[in-house]
């Protein structure tokens, strides 16, 4: 039979896609995919450096378009961010990146149709095996349910979809994991080349069910525009590995990187686990906890080092809305035990923050708690609150001496249509001896195509006029400053993504972010 | 069996990584990295004292940064800088902050930007903050704070330019062409 041929499958799988057919063998690499791939890793490396680059990242907000409101469906973290379950990197894979012809799941109706709400779209699948809320974050882990399932309908799949993975299916927890996306009854997607690059490493090493490995490296390019100077920098943002390794309902999830920032940088700093207090190189961990899951995976108990449970979890740490509320995922990580629930409609998560260990001494510790709530109102809109109040005998950013600090507020995530989703939050800001503040955004997404997002955010922040120190009212310090990005993000391969921002804010210079972002 | 269209991507995505890893060697990771040891120098020539590496505290109302998060120090000297006919925002040498440094320390030896009868120049000497006044601003020109989970060391001060980090992203865009062309000719039938 044709599918099963080896020398078909082999042809198969040299194809070019569509999209570069076009363009010429010489040029583009022509039919074979491989050539493709290194024209475009080197060509992007030219631009990187030719002119200004591109990137981003996991826990991607706007995800709540495909029906996906929940986050540990494909994430490890509950509450969403970095490690991808298996389940999830075939979704990476299948929803994220550019398919360069090949029909994708983004804009091809992912939910159209989809009426039932819920923050496991999956489960409003197919009632057959629809679980609890959640059990599917303990199968996303391991896959088996999913490989179950995949086996079972095994006889229904498509010829394409068999035709193109016919060795591997059976063996790969990351392949298994896909296998639900095909069965989706909203989803019309072909995964046949999504299997062979989802796993770890491009696929290179096949993780065992109970073991989670992930990383991601991040190069950033900053180029300052002012009439009379501009200035150009480039470095490695980010350069991560994490794991997390499941023993029945027990998980330890943990990361390592590596960083170097100057003396009083308020970046990553924060995260470092060696001492070096200078400009040298540091490993830092900006996560690392035990977990226990009960009842059914809908509840998940952590201690350790965790993300702030605060508003909605976008990538972009220089947000002001995370910047101001301290709640980032680049360096904003506290010490402390928090329990986090996913249920049908409704997730949250509450945190009793003990303080950054990672910060010496004692009295720079903030401690206190942070927590959201978030409802799911209809499939693809969800609005939540969020809070947080912490005390320190002195302020680690500011320096300001007994500092009550507290932010509350709102936010909301919700999709007009398979390409546009509008993320927002605004908070109110509290601080001792300052004035009241708040900050807040507005992101507007528009995926134009499956891969190629257009975005448009709003920032406004005013974090409260300094009553102690006084002096004259200024933007962002007792008067309203705004800002406003215009961004283009491209996942243009399997775990590779570029982005470019062009972000300006009132008193200060118009900046232009590239990003390359690799994700393992 | 691993199938080796995988392996082939596998290892060029490796490859690739490896590649990036050494793009920023020479920078560390933030926009303006320079100023707080650029400050240290030129405030050390200025006043004649061994200071520590300052916080971005030092001139801006948070360790956050930003031109228009100056406190009133920061401010002080970007009149200074004014002035002269300079541009705050142009500044990018350490001559260039040694020289802002002098030009306000020049036109206001006195000065006290926090007006609480102390001059500047005497409160940084005593590790205090020139912008915070009284007890507040005690030992907050050098912060006692420390990272990690273990004791450390100050270090130098950072790379001041981009040339090395450059010049290994130009190896490896070489090297990368280089390969292709390799693998293009190898690929090529012999006659």
């Amino acid at each position: 039979m044709q599918r099963n041929s080896v020398l078909t499958q082999v042809l198969r799988v040299r194809q070019a896609p569509a999209m570069l057919k076009g363009s010429g063998t010489r040029k583009l690499g022509g039919r074979d995919p491989l050539r493709a791939f290194q024209r475009f890793l080197a060509w992007s490396l030219v631009a990187l450096f030719v002119s200004l680059f591109p990137s981003r990242a996991h826990a991607y907000a706007w995800m709540i378009k495909h029906s996906y409101a929940g986050c540990p469906v494909c994430h490890a973290d509950p509450s969403g961010g970095e490690l991808l379950t298996a389940y999830g990197r075939a979704q990476s894979d299948l929803l994220l990146r550019m398919r360069y012809g090949k029909p994708g799941g983004s804009s091809t109706g992912s939910s159209e149709g989809s009426s039932d709400s819920s923050f496991d779209s999956f489960d409003s699948d197919d009632d057959s095996k629809k679980p609890a809320a959640a059990p599917a974050k303990t199968d996303a882990n391991s896959g088996a349910d999913d490989a179950d399932a995949n086996a079972d309908a095994d006889a229904d799949k498509p010829a394409t979809a068999d035709a193109d993975k016919p060795a591997d299916a059976g063996e790969k927890p990351a392949d298994a994991a896909a296998a639900p996306s095909t069965e989706h009854k909203d989803l019309k997607i072909d995964d046949s080349s999504s299997t062979d690059t989802s796993g770890f490493l491009w696929g290179l090493v096949n993780t065992p069910d109970w073991l989670l490995l992930g990383g991601s490296y991040r190069q950033l390019a900053i180029y300052t525009l002012h009439p009379s100077s501009t200035k150009f920098t480039t470095f490695p943002m980010m350069a991560d590995v994490y794991g997390q390794v499941s023993v029945g309902h027990f998980r330890v999830e943990g990361s390592l990187g590596v960083v170097r920032v100057g003396v009083g940088s308020p970046y990553a700093r924060a995260a470092q686990i060696t001492g070096n207090q200078g400009d040298q190189w540091n490993l830092l961990s900006r996560t690392h906890w035990l977990g226990y899951d009960f009842m059914d995976g809908q509840l998940t108990l952590r201690g350790g080092h965790l993300n702030l449970p605060f508003g909605v979890r976008i990538p972009e740490h220089t947000m002001w809305v995370r910047q101001a509320t301290r709640t980032d995922r680049e360096s904003a990580q506290q010490d402390g035990v928090a329990l986090a629930f996913n249920g049908e409609n409704f997730r949250g998560e509450v945190m009793a923050i003990a303080g950054n260990y990672q910060v010496r001494p004692d009295k720079y510790r903030e401690r206190g708690y942070s927590l959201y709530a978030e409802y799911l109102t209809s499939s693809r809109t969800a609005i939540g609150i969020s809070s947080l109040v912490t005390s320190a005998q002195e302020d680690r950013v500011t320096l300001d001496p007994k500092v009550i600090r507290q932010a509350h507020g709102v936010f909301m995530r919700s999709a007009f249509n398979d390409q546009v989703t509008l993320l927002a939050e605004a908070d109110g800001l509290f601080r001792t001896d300052h004035e009241a503040g708040y900050v807040g955004f507005a992101q507007l997404d528009y995926e134009i195509t499956q891969g190629l997002h257009l975005m448009g955010t709003g920032e406004v922040l005013d974090q409260g006029y300094d009553k102690v120190v006084g002096g004259v009212r200024g933007l962002g310090s007792g008067q309203p400053q705004l800002g406003a990005w215009g961004t283009v993000d491209w996942f243009c391969l399997p775990h590779v993504e570029f982005r470019v921002d062009l972000f300006s804010r009132q008193n200060d210079q118009t900046t232009i972010l590239g990003q390359l972002h690799v994700f393992l | 069996m691993m199938n080796p269209i995988k392996t082939r991507i596998s290892i060029l995505a490796a490859a690739l990584l490896c590649g990036l890893a050494t793009l920023g060697l020479a920078r560390s990771a933030e926009a303006s990295p320079t100023y707080p040891p650029f400050l240290q120098a030129a405030l050390e020539k200025q006043l004649m004292v061994p200071l520590c590496i300052p916080q971005c505290t030092a001139c801006h109302l948070t360790n956050l940064g930003g031109f228009g998060n100056l406190n009133s120090f920061g401010t002080n000297l970007h009149k200074t800088i004014a002035m002269g006919g300079g541009n705050l925002q142009a500044l990018g040498s350490e001559a260039d902050v040694g020289a802002a440094v002098t030009a306000y320390f020049t036109a206001a030896p006195m000065g006290d930007s926090d007006g609480d009868g102390t001059s500047d120049a005497d409160e940084i000497k005593k590790g205090d903050s020139p912008s915070v006044a009284g007890v507040r601003g005690q030992a907050q020109f050098c912060p006692d704070i420390k990272y990690g989970c273990a004791g450390g060391r100050i270090a130098s001060a950072p790379a001041r330019d981009d040339k090395p980090a450059l010049f290994a992203a130009g190896l490896v865009v070489v090297g990368l062409s280089a390969a292709m062309r390799r693998r293009r000719r190898r690929a090529q039938p012999r006659p």
